[in-house]
This record gives structure tokens, sequence and C-alpha cells, in this order.
């Protein structure tokens, strides 16, 4: 469904990313694991253009992002929604200043999610009652943890075949953490492939089927998410056993 | 204390009280009231009603700036560094702000600092620069910097993997070992039972369960509002 093939990411002189692969089949939940400032973010800007991959003469470096056969590389951010990608970003960024209502629906702009609205808005609300406590209320106005659930619901809105996720469970209370991953679970079995980055490293391997180790820029492991949680470097450097 | 915003009761009818050098641990459901809390203690909102009294002071009619001076300091859920100044210079700031000292005194308290948290190599660093564990470790140096005796650490942990919320923890510890007394908001359970004398729950607004982490945690209300069953 999605193929990287060795992209490179620069911020001006900083060499980001450092030719890094990785696959998503259909169906599966792939996670990204690695310290903090790996360029796990990075990398799933990049995936949507958010950040391009390498820079003006340097072109070569880009690389390949195969998503079910057309290549991402030079579309807009808003093409890559339309090809049924959706990225919930790391800190939330909702809209302030529209209501959760409105948050939801501009997450449905594209033509194939607005026919579907209604249906969507009440998968989301049975996700996230909360937030059906505070469909009229300006997003600004939530927690920082409401944020977060507007801002996965707002993706799932877009019905989306490859949703990526940028730290979901950043300030989400326990008993959220896991709804959020039980609720990827069912997005997952409904057809929905699923590309995380996460620091909350037993969780997320626990939920998905395959893994990566981003660290400095460079994928260094990768197998089974199963496997991933009995490696010793993984329990040495991200499961603190 | 009270504190509403229109029609919401964000804390409702909350008391509790925190001796010198404790560390008391405030959990709860996302939106149940635990930021808003801060934010009264630390002068950013008035409260409604009710009182908060520090070393036997009322605070409630104190603004942010002057409440900061008298040591209470608190760190913000998403970080707020000087993002284009450097790192020794963000310390810097708190350093001669909250202790109103020279500028060769803050100096080389900003360097105690430093070194005291590990950030000693990256004081020339531009602090929006800098990865986030070491942004969050930056954002504590900035308030113990004013000199504050009372930190308020809202979700210093969030978005730490399981290795460096241990990192963060031990670090904590040697802060409280200097007499300071911490108020955290977290979610990270490791981290706030690991840490905490103290542990308060709430939820709408109101404290729902209070007592030693152990029977907070095994109380059937926190963990149908708070924890969920896997952590039961």
């Amino acid at each position: 469904m999605l193929e990287v093939y060795r992209i490179n990411v620069f911020y001006g002189d900083v060499h980001v990313l450092w030719d890094v692969s990785l696959k998503v089949a259909p169906r599966e939940i792939v996670t990204v694991i690695g310290p903090n400032g790996a360029g796990k973010s990075t990398l799933l800007k990049a995936l949507v253009n958010l950040q391009p991959a390498a820079r003006k003469g340097r072109e070569k470096e880009g690389g390949r992002i195969i998503f079910q056969g057309k290549n991402l590389v030079g579309l807009l951010p808003e093409e890559t929604v339309r090809l049924g990608i959706a990225i919930v970003p790391e800190g939330a960024r909702v809209f302030p200043e529209m209501t959760v209502l409105e948050n939801l629906k501009m997450g449905s702009y594209i033509e194939a999610a607005r026919t579907q609205r209604k249906e969507t808005l009440e998968e989301v609300c049975e996700l996230f009652p909360r937030l059906k406590e505070r469909m009229q209320q300006k997003a600004r106005t939530l927690s920082g943890g409401e944020r977060q659930m507007l801002a996965i619901g707002r993706a799932f809105m877009s019905k989306p075949t490859l949703l990526l996720l940028d730290e979901p469970s950043l300030g989400l209370q326990p008993l959220l953490v896991t709804r959020t991953f039980e609720a990827l679970a069912e997005i997952n079995r409904r057809g929905v492939a699923v590309l995380l980055v996460e620091q909350n490293v037993q969780f997320a391997l626990e939920v998905s089927h395959r893994a990566y180790v981003l660290e400095n820029g460079r994928i260094v492991l990768t197998g089974k998410a199963e496997e991933l949680l009995g490696s010793e470097h993984v329990k040495k450097s991200y499961l603190a056993v | 204390m009270t504190k509403g915003f229109g029609a919401l009761t964000a804390v409702r009818n909350l008391s509790f009280s925190l001796q010198e050098g404790e560390i008391l641990g405030l959990i709860g459901p996302n939106g149940s009231g635990k930021t808003t809390l801060f934010n009264v203690i630390a002068g950013v909102f008035r409260p409604d009603s009710g009182e908060v009294l520090y070393r036997g002071q009322s605070i409630v009619h104190c603004s942010p700036h002057e409440i900061c001076q008298m040591g209470i300091a608190k760190t913000s859920q998403t970080i707020q560094p000087f993002s284009n100044m450097r790192v020794f210079e963000n310390v810097l700031v708190a350093a001669l702000y909250g202790k109103n000292l020279t500028m060769g005194k803050a100096r080389e308290e900003t360097a105690r600092i430093l070194k005291f948290m590990g950030l000693e190599g990256l004081g020339g660093e531009p602090a929006g620069k800098i990865p986030l564990p070491l942004r969050r470790r930056l954002e504590l140096s900035r308030a113990l910097a004013t000199g504050a005796r009372v930190l308020l650490l809202d979700e210093v942990m969030a978005g730490l993997n399981p290795t460096e919320i241990q990192e963060s923890l031990e670090i904590l510890k040697k802060v409280r070992n200097q007499g300071k007394t911490l108020i955290m908001v977290e979610h990270v359970m490791r981290a706030v039972m690991g840490i905490s004398e103290q542990v308060i729950v709430l939820n709408h607004g109101e404290k729902i369960a209070e007592g030693k982490p152990a029977e907070v945690a095994g109380n059937p209300e926190v963990i149908q509002a708070y924890l969920g069953k896997r952590y039961a």
C-alpha cells in the first residue's frame, strides 16, 4: 500500500533522515519508535509533503514514496488527503477559533468523506463521548487531552485508507490511551492501514503488526512487533526494563 | 476554591493542603480541571470563590509575576521557551527576574543550574532547536532559576519514552532533595505513582479521591473514571 524507498530530508544544511525505507501493507498497523529528535515526526511529514523529501538541487536524494501505485513526491499535502491519507499531527493542531463540530467537519471536506459525514460523526462520538459533550465549544477552550481526541476524530472524518498518527497518546489519561489504541485496532479491522509514531512503546507494539526503530535519522532495526518487544535493544532503550 | 468559565465549572469547592518538601501528584481525566487549578495557584486566573494560601498568606489577588517572585513557579504543558534565545539566556532571564540578582550573580546561578540539570554543554544552543526531553529539562531549569520553593509541573513527562521518563524521574528526585515542594500534573502512571507521597484525583472539577499512590490506584471510582481496567 505504502512503499517508502530511500528518502532523505534536510533542514537547511542538517541532514535529518538518511536513506529511510519502509513499507506498510494494506490492513497493517506499523509503528516507528525512536528517541526524541530521531526524525520520526519529520518522516511522517515527509510522507504527505509537509516537509519536502530532499532539498532543491539534490532531488535525486529524495527517493520514492509510492502510495497505491502513485508517487507522492512533489504532491501538495491536500492532494495526499484526496488519495486517502490522513494525518494526526504532533500536538493536535486543531483550529482554535472553530467549534469542535466545525473542526470535525473540516476533516471531511473531500467529497468521498462529505457524503458519509453523518455516519462518521457518529463513529467519532462513540469513540470519544467527551467530544459529543463539547460539540458547540470552541476548540481553544478544550483541555490538552481533549484537543488530542479532536485531532484524531478530525483525521477519522476524512475516511482515510492510510492513517498517519504522530504520538496520538500524548497527554491522554490512561483510560483514553487504552481506548485510543483499541480504537486504532478497530479502525484497522475495518480496513484502514495505520502508520504510527509513538513514545508509549509498550502499547504501540502490542497493537502493531510490525515496527521500525529510527535512531539518528536511520532505520536501525525492524521486525514483527512481538519480536521487537522481546529485543534487548528495545527493552533497554525504549521500555526501561 | 471554585473557578468556572461561563456555564462550565472547571474546579468546584476544592480543598487540599501541602507541606514544604512534599510531592503531590494531581491526576484526573482530561478536562477535569487540573491545569485550571494550576492557573489559579499561579495567579493566571482569579478564583470565583475560596482562598489560596501560601505560607499563611492569601495570594488570590496577586498577579502571576508577583506570585513567581514570592516563590511559586509553573512549567507549561506546551513548552514555551524563548525559542530564538540560547539555552543559557533562557535560564538567565529567569534567574535575573525571580531572584533580582545582579548580572554577574545571575550568570553564576545560571551556570550552577544548568550543571545541576545536566544541560551544561548546551548553554549555547538555540532553545528551540534542542530535542524535546532536553527542552522539558530547560523548562524545569527556568522554573528553578526563579528561586521558586514550590514548582507546579504540568505534564513534564508527556512525549517522553519510558527510558527518558526514568531519567526525568531521577532529576525530579534531585530537585526534591534540595527541599523543593512539587505539585505534578501527570498522566504517566510510572512517574506519578513512583515519586508522589500523596495523590489527589479530580473528576469534573471535584476531588474524588486522595491518599497514598497505592490506595488511590486501587480505588474503584478512580479506575472507572480515570485509569481504566488495564491498570486495575
